[in-house]
């Protein structure tokens, strides 16, 4: 019988339990609410505000940009595309609000209610002005200008190319050219944002508590704008109720309501409510692309061109034009084209600011890859996988230079690609052929591979302690928003310092712990942090040993540690275990003085090599002739994780990204109407898969190592979604068009509707 | 996403209630289940000033068999439309009904009454008692007095409820014994609000052919046409022209998601689902 995995993780007793301690359970003596005043325009000047009903309504403060004293400074920006034309938004609007939702004043009141009831009562003169809704508006020649640094509403620009696709593409026998919408989503976190601040103005102290992916940043910028020392800045993030993306930067709402604990001398809590998350937390995706493929009678793509148009909202935000990047970077996936231009124009709307979510470009750019290689496909009469398996970069290939505009050069450096989509279509059971079940609905499958660029950002810090009874302790720079990082990294820990899992504990999200840190995201977890932990634990395992050689008198080399104890390496015991030695070290203890204490600290730095993962998804659909609709009946994701650390945490992360995926492909929307006002305000018209749309989902696992970490690991937070649309569309595409090119033009629209999907089958 | 300040009464006796509407007249709001009614507070569209909630007045809930109707206190949860064995055994279709209406926890909340009375134009329950031809009792201080379903429904979110009047029983015919129904719904998801539904009941061997549709327009509608050429020759060959009539004749609601368009076809997608599911 297959072996299961456990089914709780280390945390899952705590969260089940309802012990979690996220942003919300945060209660302090003497603590205030705030709620924001946001822009219900999408595009306005703002003629006046008048605070005075609010504050005689009971606010305790009503702040507007006047009030802040760092109004003309700027969130801290660690890297920037050079094309990038700078506009951050202002900490609260000035005199021109430009996306709804912009927040133009914070109130504090004693209750979150009453704080409501004040913001309702600020007053604001706006002056609407003409909003730009879709790049199309804001690229015409008459378009209102967002910013006057944005000349034709252009935010940035910039061409990735390599060889000569020109050349390439006018010389190639065979052409196809379609054009792709991938619609506007984001993060979704269950847990919205929020915050509390915790000013101690006797010491010039502060302490937030924060729902955030980055919590080092979020010190940084404090620090920075508020003119506080980072030592006596503690940003804490102990329990994340979810991240996705959207809360791998810091926000403006954190150094507002720290600035008003400040002034007002009291912990200041904000809750993010659903409606102003969708509105105010950073939106994703919103890429059009047109795509023209060159290759020649046998599959083999020569040349790929591509012109990319990127939603950017109306501001820049601090996570720049990154998903543009990293689409524009692996625009070619898993394959080896030659010559390719990809040309990037990021168009400034009076919409929300766009920055990562799960994939962060990555499922941007595989959507219409893998749709155009099942059109090659059809188009040669080749099976779907044949023409993948002839471009695929193979073992031999290896090293494969891979360049990106935002991590410089790397190389796919180990891998075997064509094994995986072997594996995919025997193991799934994919086939070509049309079939219909019970119901009458067309069933077909389809497959897309996704490449995934792991364990960005180069470095993680942790330091692992061990007590006199032998327990251990660990610390992590890393968060935890549902990775079940204690998990993972207590294992890490456990095996390389040879004790069971049960004596370490783990603790993260919290700046005070380590000097620096990164935290949670871009698939960096296990890459970067887990194998922080992992040369923590070597270093102390080999200075214990060390010590432990001392007290007995023989060669470190001869002796190892199995469950706490000191053994031999011919497996005989000996009198000595971990707890022995850490309290040898201790005062009056026999090796006090002469050695240092067990307690390591490591910091693991990928120098900016990436660690590619690649993950083959094969969807099997049933699709409903007469209303359009389509289910997702069977699914198998191929992934190699290198060395896998957890399985229930990898297969965790696979099936939720699919389930996130599926949602994304069929359901998920932010809807703006022609003036740029934001038509989803709840999870009623924002719509993400729940049980019944999320299909079981198959892994199985290839496993090559990766040279560029000590653990072998790949990342694997976003192998799972990247592929999802393109291998779903693929399976619509063949259920509609088995054999011949067909109108698949229609499909490829994200999110993709049952009624569109009508519209495709009633041309057909 | 906090409610603004309200008053709350939570009366035990049905009088007292009433003599609350009447003292407060528009300011007022009954609470039942609060499935709709808190959110659209939370998002302070709807702000009333005084709530009376109903959970604590005697006798508005249950199910009991009266003679030839089963009678349904207002305040019974739409779950217990799915459990009930009287139900289950002689309002079947409502039962059926129940079944698409929101999930499990929602539905353990949400009430019959309070479901009828909000009026949603995708509402499975209004659905299913407007076919049946169910009666609505309707009492205030002043006056009680019982309409039907389809006399309730006057728009989308708008009934025949005075502002001092509660909504107490809704009570249904039993259906005779062999009655097959079946009920077709659309929605984007399961426990979504419909896009389209249909629902219907055949009665015993040449019994009569009860059918509607719901969410397409404002209210449920009564398929009359479908139901008078039900049984007579050619009702096959027809059934599409049928449905065709009566949805060319339905109002479409359109919204951010679904167009006017979409929702006509997969409503005549549900009644056709309906008929050929009974005749089957």
């Amino acid at each position: 019988m297959e072996k299961q995995p456990p089914l709780l993780r280390v945390e899952d007793r705590r969260f089940l339990t309802g012990q979690g301690r996220f942003v919300d359970d945060v209660h302090l003596d003497r603590m205030v609410h705030a709620a924001f005043v946001r822009s219900p325009h999408a595009h306005a000047e703002i003629a006046s505000i008048d605070a005075q009903g609010a504050e005689q309504a009971g606010a305790l403060a009503v702040l507007t940009a006047g009030d802040l004293p760092f109004i003309e400074g700027s969130l801290f920006i660690p890297r920037w595309h050079p094309s990038v034309r700078k506009v951050l938004p202002k900490f609260l609007a000035t005199d021109r609000v430009r996306h709804v939702g912009e927040p133009v004043a914070v109130v504090i009141a004693a209750d979150r209610y009453l704080a409501e009831d004040c913001a309702a009562l600020v007053n604001i003169d706006y002056r609407p002005m003409d909003a730009v809704a879709t790049c199309e508006a804001a690229l015409a020649p008459d378009a209102p200008r967002i910013h006057d640094a944005w000349p034709g509403n252009v935010a940035a620009s910039f061409v990735n190319s390599a060889g000569n696709a020109d050349a390439a593409m006018a010389a190639a026998p065979r052409r196809l050219s379609r054009t792709f919408h991938y619609g506007r989503q984001t993060g979704l976190p269950l847990e919205t944002r929020g915050c509390v601040a915790d000013y101690d103005s006797g010491r010039n102290a502060l302490t937030l508590w924060t729902s955030t992916q980055v919590h080092y940043a979020v010190r940084q910028n404090l620090s920075m704008l508020l003119g506080i020392p980072e030592y006596d800045v503690r940003v804490v993030s102990e329990d994340v109720g979810g991240g996705f993306g959207s809360k791998s930067r810091v926000y403006l709402e954190e150094i507002l309501i720290a600035h008003a604990s400040r002034m007002l001398r009291r912990p200041v809590k904000w809750i993010e409510d659903r409606v102003e998350s969708l509105q105010a937390t950073t939106h994703s995706r919103a890429f059009d692309t047109t795509i023209e493929i060159g290759y020649d009678d046998r599959g083999m793509i020569a040349a790929l061109k591509e012109r990319i148009v990127v939603d950017v909202g109306a501001y820049v935000f601090t996570s720049g034009i990154v998903t543009a990047e990293v689409a524009a970077s692996h625009a070619m996936g898993p394959y080896k084209i030659p010559n390719m231009t990809i040309d990037v124009v990021c168009v400034g709307t009076n919409k929300s600011p766009l920055a990562t979510y799960r994939g962060s470009g990555q499922p941007e750019a595989t959507f219409p890859l893998e749709c155009m290689l099942d059109l090659i496909a059809k188009d040669l009469g080749l099976p779907a996988a044949e023409v993948r398996h002839r471009n695929l970069v193979a073992p031999a290939d290896l090293p494969h230079p891979v360049n990106t505009s935002y991590a410089g050069p790397c190389s796919i450096e180990s891998g075997d690609f064509p094994a995986m989509l072997r594996q995919a279509t025997a193991a799934s059971g994919y086939h070509e052929r049309v079939e219909q079940d019970k119901a009458g609905r067309r069933i077909a499958w389809g497959l897309a591979l996704g490449m995934e660029s792991t364990g960005f950002l180069n470095y993680e810090s942790a330091r692992v302690q061990v007590d006199n009874r032998g327990n251990v302790l660990v610390h992590s720079g890393l968060t935890s928003h549902g990775q079940g990082q204690a998990t993972t990294l207590s294992r890490v820990c456990a095996k390389a310092l040879g004790i069971d899992e049960g004596r370490v504990s783990i603790r993260l999200g919290d700046t005070e712990l380590l000097p620096f840190g990164r935290g949670t995201f871009a698939s960096r977890g296990a890459v970067v942090g887990a194998n922080a932990v992992h040369g923590a634990a070597i270093r102390l395992r080999e200075r214990a040993l060390a010590c432990a050689g001392q007290l007995l008198q023989s060669d470190p080399a001869t002796l190892t540690i199995n469950d706490g104890r000191i053994e031999r390496s011919n497996g005989e015991a000996t009198s000595l275990s971990l707890a022995d030695i850490a309290r040898a070290l201790q005062p009056y203890g026999q090796l006090y003085g002469k050695a240092a204490p067990l307690d390591e600290s490591h910091i693991f730095d990928t120098q900016n090599k990436l660690t590619f993962a690649l993950s083959v998804h094969v969807a099997k659909v049933a699709l409903s002739w007469r209303t359009g609709e389509y289910q997702v009946v069977d699914y198998l994701v191929v992934h190699d994780t290198g060395v896998m650390l957890d399985e229930t945490i990898v297969e965790g992360q696979i099936v939720g990204a699919v389930a996130d995926g599926v949602g994304g492909t069929m359901l998920s929307e932010l809807i703006y109407d022609e003036q740029a006002q934001l038509l989803i305000g709840s999870l009623a018209d924002y719509l993400v898969a729940s049980a019944g749309e999320a299909p079981r989902v198959r892994l199985d696992h290839v496993r090559t190592l990766p040279t560029t970490n000590p653990l072998g690991v790949r990342g694997v937070g976003e192998g799972g979604i990247i592929a999802v649309a393109p291998a779903i569309i693929n399976a619509l595409g063949r259920a509609i068009f088995p054999d011949h090119l067909g109108a698949e033009q229609g499909l490829f629209h994200l999110p993709l509707k049952p009624e569109r999907v009508l519209t495709v089958l009633e041309q057909s | 996403m906090k409610p603004c300040a309200f008053e709350m009464h939570r009366p035990r006796e049905l009088a007292e209630a009433l003599g609350l509407l009447e003292r407060f007249g528009e300011e007022a709001r009954l609470i039942a289940g609060g499935q709709s009614l808190v959110p659209m507070m939370n998002l302070r569209i709807a702000e009333p000033a005084v709530l009376v909630d109903l959970n604590a007045v005697d006798g508005l809930a249950g199910v009991r068999r009266d003679g030839d109707v089963i009678r349904i206190g207002a305040m019974t949860r739409q779950q217990s439309l799915l459990d009930d064995e009287l139900i289950r055994r002689h309002v079947p279709l409502l039962a059926e009904a129940a079944q698409h209406v929101g999930h499990f926890a929602t539905r353990s909340r949400g009430t019959i009454g309070g479901s009828l009375a909000n009026a949603d134009p995708s509402s499975e329950l209004a659905l299913a008692t407007t076919i049946l031809g169910a009666q609505f009792t309707l009492r205030s201080v002043a006056r009680t007095r019982v309409v039907t379903a389809e006399e309730f429904f006057l728009d989308a979110l708008r009934t025949a409820l005075d502002p001092t009047e509660i909504l107490t029983e809704v009570s249904v015919a039993t259906a005779p014994d062999g009655a097959r129904v079946a009920f077709h719904e659309h929605a984007r998801r399961h426990g979504d609000f419909a896009i389209a539904s249909a629902a219907a009941m055949l009665g015993p061997k040449d019994g009569a052919l009860l059918i509607g549709v719901g969410a397409v327009g404002p209210v449920p509608v009564v398929c009359r046409r479908i139901q008078s050429a039900f049984g007579k020759r050619n009702f096959l060959e027809e059934l599409n022209d049928l449905i065709a009539a009566e949805i060319a004749g339905i109002e479409a609601l359109s919204d951010v998601h679904t167009s006017a368009d979409y929702r006509r076809k997969l409503g005549a997608v549900c009644l056709a689902d309906c008929v050929r599911e009974l005749l089957a």
